[in-house]
């Protein structure tokens, strides 16, 4: 036998022991977990940034789900995104089921999956209402081994903040734990006794942290996933600063107590927009009073930052009472909370690379700009983008100046004689197609109708239009079509195109 | 010991080839070594601004380059030689004494500079070099004469023209004029040496290209003849700019669009710069047709001295105060209009700055200074700040999306010089200032004007994008002041150039 085979044998032989020496408490509970816990295999395939006509090379994924309901199951959203098959396997067993994603939400990272009828009932697991996680939480994460047999550890909470993570750039509530197990995919179970108390979103190997979604928000989700159509989570439609500086705070009148955060802006469409101001300071919210640094006190979590409070504590529609500083006076205010849309953005994010609308004409591909085409040049996106194009994305991203605006590239050239020399006109802004101004891939549609064509292009800061000899480009579409093989040249936006 | 046992080996090998010598025709020697007197090498103590720090000067280095004396005692290198110079030497081939040199002309758009040596002994002895009366063709053979690293005396190295084209000036960083490329040797030292073919100037060595073999770059004899004859009057103007973008005139849609007739050729203005010469005389969407009585193709080439050169070639001819005639097909008929090159100064080119101090104002410990392309350089990598690449966005797009209104700068708040009196201003870290205390600020006079009128006890500092501003205690800012430049070492609060040294000069 030769060393490295004596040494696997060994390793085969210790992990069970390892497993086995834990409670019997535990032993309960992997039991028990034994009919909601299943392993999930997600092929996915994420259109192209580029040419939204086709998609990229299919890549899979595996984690874990826990069942909510007897054929529903409850999972990471950034696990089953894209997925163009997704399947769930039971505990020690090879039989893969075919799931279907029912609800989702990606600003939260949660995603709702639905089993077909003829699957025997999983047992759904219940939720932790209890909000108040700490140290000295008996926690446990709960995933599969090789061997697809369940496996536990212990997890202890080591803080609690609002957190951007890079699957989706809008602060969550997230625990960070110290596991100790190694969490060997994406969304592990992270349960109080037999409660579920979370979801892993993020795991880092090296430091044994995990970044997990609480029992709170998930409850919050589920209550709504059920009952459609689903309302959401919260959002003001404001930009706001610390405001610790005591000369601004003398400067804006709010000298006379040390709370308080400085309203920047405010976004064009949102519940926050004509209510709150420019300069304002706001005090306090629903209640709450906010700090200058933007923290509250949770009568659950403590201390913890503003953006919680808006988001997790009230519901889209519900009507929120503040009192702010404007013009050196204290004033009650009324604002009606809205769901938050990465659709509403000037440059939406789409974290979730899904097929953007376009339309090519004549070679000439116009698209809204988003996040997922600045961002799939790598992570130095910023020295190799139009640097237009990367200030408007980095100053005013959120902040339409009415709602609805998006801004329109020229996204790329494929060259054709009927483009001839427009090529150097890439990554310019589209202002006007046929001599009328557009604001949106949607106004280009609605402009040339279904039979109609584009044959003239404003560009900003060009002082002429492009021009496209109407009568050859159907014939040059075609050729365009076929030679650089697309599927459909026109692709408009979705009536309620998703955020 | 081993260092010098080296050298004498080098000397022995000289001296070895001087022992066996492929001995040229007397007549060829007759003719070349009198030409090798009036190669110079130019030594040269730099000193860069610093353009972070801009109170205080940068470090100070040495280099050499190459020049060769012509007409009027005047000697001929490029600018990059002798730019920032603090202390000038140039010496002769063979001789042992240096001499102390001045510029007399500088051209920063074109990389040149004419020296001149006060002691008129140094010239003795020197046959200046002629220049020839045209460029060479392609694949003739050309010699570089010049003081390249490797030695101390001087060099020569041959080579054919490999290519005569538009090409960048990497010295001003913005600039495109001809280029003549050889295949000969040129290296550090070579720049400012002369190109020669037939024993003739047709170049002057001044830049290679990094990752590329065989490729040098000269600045070609038209270049030349129009820096010294710019100079004729005693100044030196710079190129006129047109200032007029164009795309060719080939797309059939575009043409009729146009209602271009099939007959006519040219190149269509897409955007007009404000500063440029063709502001309010020619337009967006007007066809260049004819050129001073030459014909533009649809490519923007036109047939000069029996070659196709870019049309702006006859441009690059012109001198501040000539003219230009251009056949301008507008509003579908063709029409003749003269556009005189008298261009103002542009202060939004962002050409690389030379033999100036980096102007700058500090107060409360907040240092203000205009964007220019050396302090971009400064800022480098950081390119993902939102304030950082605003600077990027607007030298950019400065006059395309017309962000240069009422302005003659963009003022950016450069630096902090940390105080409890600016402990909250961070957030505004190469802002572009709009306004201060309600006054729209287009240059920095205006800053430092506006700060002097505090507004109910306090500084008020907006930014362009931002949506917050920066508020100051007016009196606590004053006080601050005095001690924040003592603090960090700042010898005086601004720097401003004098008014006869605007930026944006060539």
């Amino acid at each position: 036998m030769t060393r490295s085979t004596l040494l696997a044998s060994l390793l085969v032989l210790v992990c069970p022991l390892a497993t086995w020496s834990v409670s019997a408490e535990t032993n309960e509970l992997a039991s028990s977990l034994a009919s909601s816990l299943v392993r999930i295999s997600v092929t996915a395939q994420e259109f192209d940034a580029y040419m939204p006509w086709q998609k990229r090379k299919p890549h899979s994924r595996v984690g874990y789900g826990i069942a909510v309901g007897p054929r529903r199951l409850l999972t990471t959203d950034s696990l089953v995104r894209n997925g163009t098959l997704i399947e769930v396997q039971r505990p020690q067993s090879g039989e893969r089921l075919a799931a279907t994603v029912i609800e989702s939400d990606h600003q939260i990272g949660l995603a709702l999956l639905e089993v077909g009828p003829d699957t025997p009932p999983f047992s759904a697991v219940k939720v932790l209402p209890d909000r108040q996680l700490d140290g000295n939480s008996r926690l446990q994460v709960v995933q599969l081994d090789s061997t697809l047999a369940l496996q536990t550890g212990g997890a202890q909470v080591l803080s609690v903040a609002m957190t951007s993570l890079p699957s989706a750039p809008y602060p969550i509530l997230l625990y960070t734990l110290l596991t100790d197990i190694a969490v060997n995919g994406k969304s592990a179970i992270l349960m109080s006794g037999d409660r579920l108390a979370g979801l892993v979103l993020q795991y880092s190997g090296s430091r044994r942290t995990a970044e997990v979604l609480p029992g709170s928000i998930i409850a919050r989700f589920l209550d709504d996933a059920g009952e459609p159509p689903y309302a959401g989570f919260a959002m003001a439609g404001f930009q706001w600063r610390s405001l610790v500086d005591p000369v601004r705070r003398a400067y804006l009148g709010a000298d006379h107590t040390s709370d308080g955060i400085l309203i920047l802006a405010c976004i064009p469409g949102t519940g926050a927009d004509r209510i709150l101001k420019p300069n304002d300071v706001l005090l306090e919210w629903d209640g709450y009073r906010i700090d200058n640094l933007g923290y509250y006190t949770d009568p659950d979590l403590g201390r913890i930052s503003m953006p919680h409070l808006i988001k997790f504590r009230r519901a889209p529609g519900e009507r929120v009472p503040l009192r702010v500083i404007r013009d050196g006076k204290e004033m009650g205010l009324e604002l009606l909370l809205a769901r938050h849309r990465d659709s509403d953005a000037l440059v939406p994010e789409n974290t979730l690379r899904d097929q953007a609308p376009y339309l090519i004409e004549g070679g000439l591909v116009m698209m809204e700009l988003n996040g997922h085409f600045l961002r799939s040049r790598g992570s130095s996106w910023t020295h190799s983008t139009d640097p237009r194009l990367a200030h408007i994305y980095l100053t005013r991203a959120t902040s339409p100046e009415q709602p609805g605006d998006r801004v329109v590239i020229l996204a790329g050239i494929l060259p054709d004689r009927i483009n001839q020399d427009y090529g150097m006109f890439g990554h310019e802004i589209v202002t006007s197609i046929n001599g009328r101004p557009i604001r949106n891939m949607r106004d280009i549609y609605n402009i040339i109708g279904p039979n109609g064509q584009v044959e003239r292009i404003g560009l900003q800061g060009v002082g002429i239009e492009l021009a496209l000899d109407a009568a050859a480009l159907p014939e040059a579409n075609r050729r365009i079509a076929r030679l650089y093989r697309i599927p459909s040249l026109r692709n408009p936006p979705s009536p309620s195109s998703r955020d | 010991m081993r260092i010098s046992n080296r050298k004498n080996i080098l000397l022995l090998l000289v001296a070895a080839t001087g022992l066996l010598p492929t001995v040229p025709s007397a007549a060829a020697r007759s003719r070349f070594e009198p030409l090798l007197s009036g190669v110079i090498k130019i030594y040269a103590t730099a000193q860069r601004e610093d353009y972070a720090m801009p109170w205080q000067a940068g470090r100070a280095g040495s280099g050499t380059g190459t020049g060769f004396v012509i007409a009027k005692r005047r000697i001929l290198t490029n600018a990059h030689v002798v730019s920032n110079a603090r202390f000038l030497e140039v010496s002769r081939d063979g001789h042992p004494g240096r001499y102390l040199a001045r510029v007399v002309f500088i051209a920063h758009d074109a990389d040149l500079a004419a020296l001149t040596v006060d002691d008129p002994s140094f010239f003795d002895g020197i046959t200046p070099l002629d220049l020839a009366k045209a460029i060479p063709s392609l694949n003739d053979e050309v010699t570089v004469l010049g003081y390249p690293t490797g030695g101390d005396r001087i060099s020569v190295t041959h080579g054919v023209v490999s290519r005569i084209d538009y090409s960048g000036y990497s010295h001003s960083g913005v600039d495109q004029h001809l280029v003549l490329q050889v295949d000969a040797a040129i290296n550090p030292g070579n720049s400012g040496g002369p190109i020669l073919f037939k024993e003739r100037v047709v170049g002057l060595a001044f830049q290679g290209l990094a990752w590329a073999d065989n490729i040098g770059y000269a600045i070609p004899l038209p270049v030349i003849l129009h820096f010294l004859k710019d100079i004729e009057d005693g100044t030196y103007n710079g190129y006129p700019e047109l200032g007029a973008f164009f795309m060719p005139a080939r797309n059939n849609a575009l043409r009729s669009s146009l209602g271009l007739p099939e007959n006519e050729s040219g190149v269509v203005l897409y955007t007009i710069d404000p500063f440029g010469a063709a502001a309010g005389i020619l337009r967006v969407g007007d066809v260049l047709l004819e050129i001073d009585g030459h014909d533009i193709a649809n490519d923007g080439n036109i047939a000069l001295n029996g070659s196709q050169v870019l049309f702006a070639e006859l441009l690059e001819r012109k001198q501040w105060g000539d003219q230009v005639v251009f056949r301008v097909w507008r509003d579908k008929t063709a029409t003749t209009l003269t556009v005189p090159l008298a261009s103002p100064v542009d202060p939004f080119i962002f050409r690389n700055e030379y033999d100036h101090r980096p102007e700058y104002f500090l107060y409360a410990g907040l240092v203000f200074a205009p964007l220019s392309r050396d302090f971009l350089r400064t800022v480098g990598e950081s390119k993902s700040d939102p304030n950082t690449q605003q600077l990027f966005y607007y030298t950019r797009y400065a006059k395309r999306d017309n962000l240069v209104t009422d302005r003659d700068q963009f003022v950016v708040m450069i630096r902090r010089l940390p105080h409890s009196v600016n402990t909250y201003t961070d957030d505004f870290l190469n802002g572009i200032v709009s306004q201060v205390n309600g006054q729209p600020v287009g240059t920095l006079k205006d800053v430092e004007a506006a700060f002097g009128a505090p507004r109910k006890g306090y500084h008020v500092v907006e930014f362009e994008g931002m949506k917050q501003t920066l508020v100051l205690d007016a009196a606590a800012a004053d006080a601050a002041s005095p001690t924040i430049m003592r603090r960090y070492g700042v010898p005086t609060p601004s720097h401003y150039h004098p008014s006869d040294e605007a930026g944006g000069r060539p």
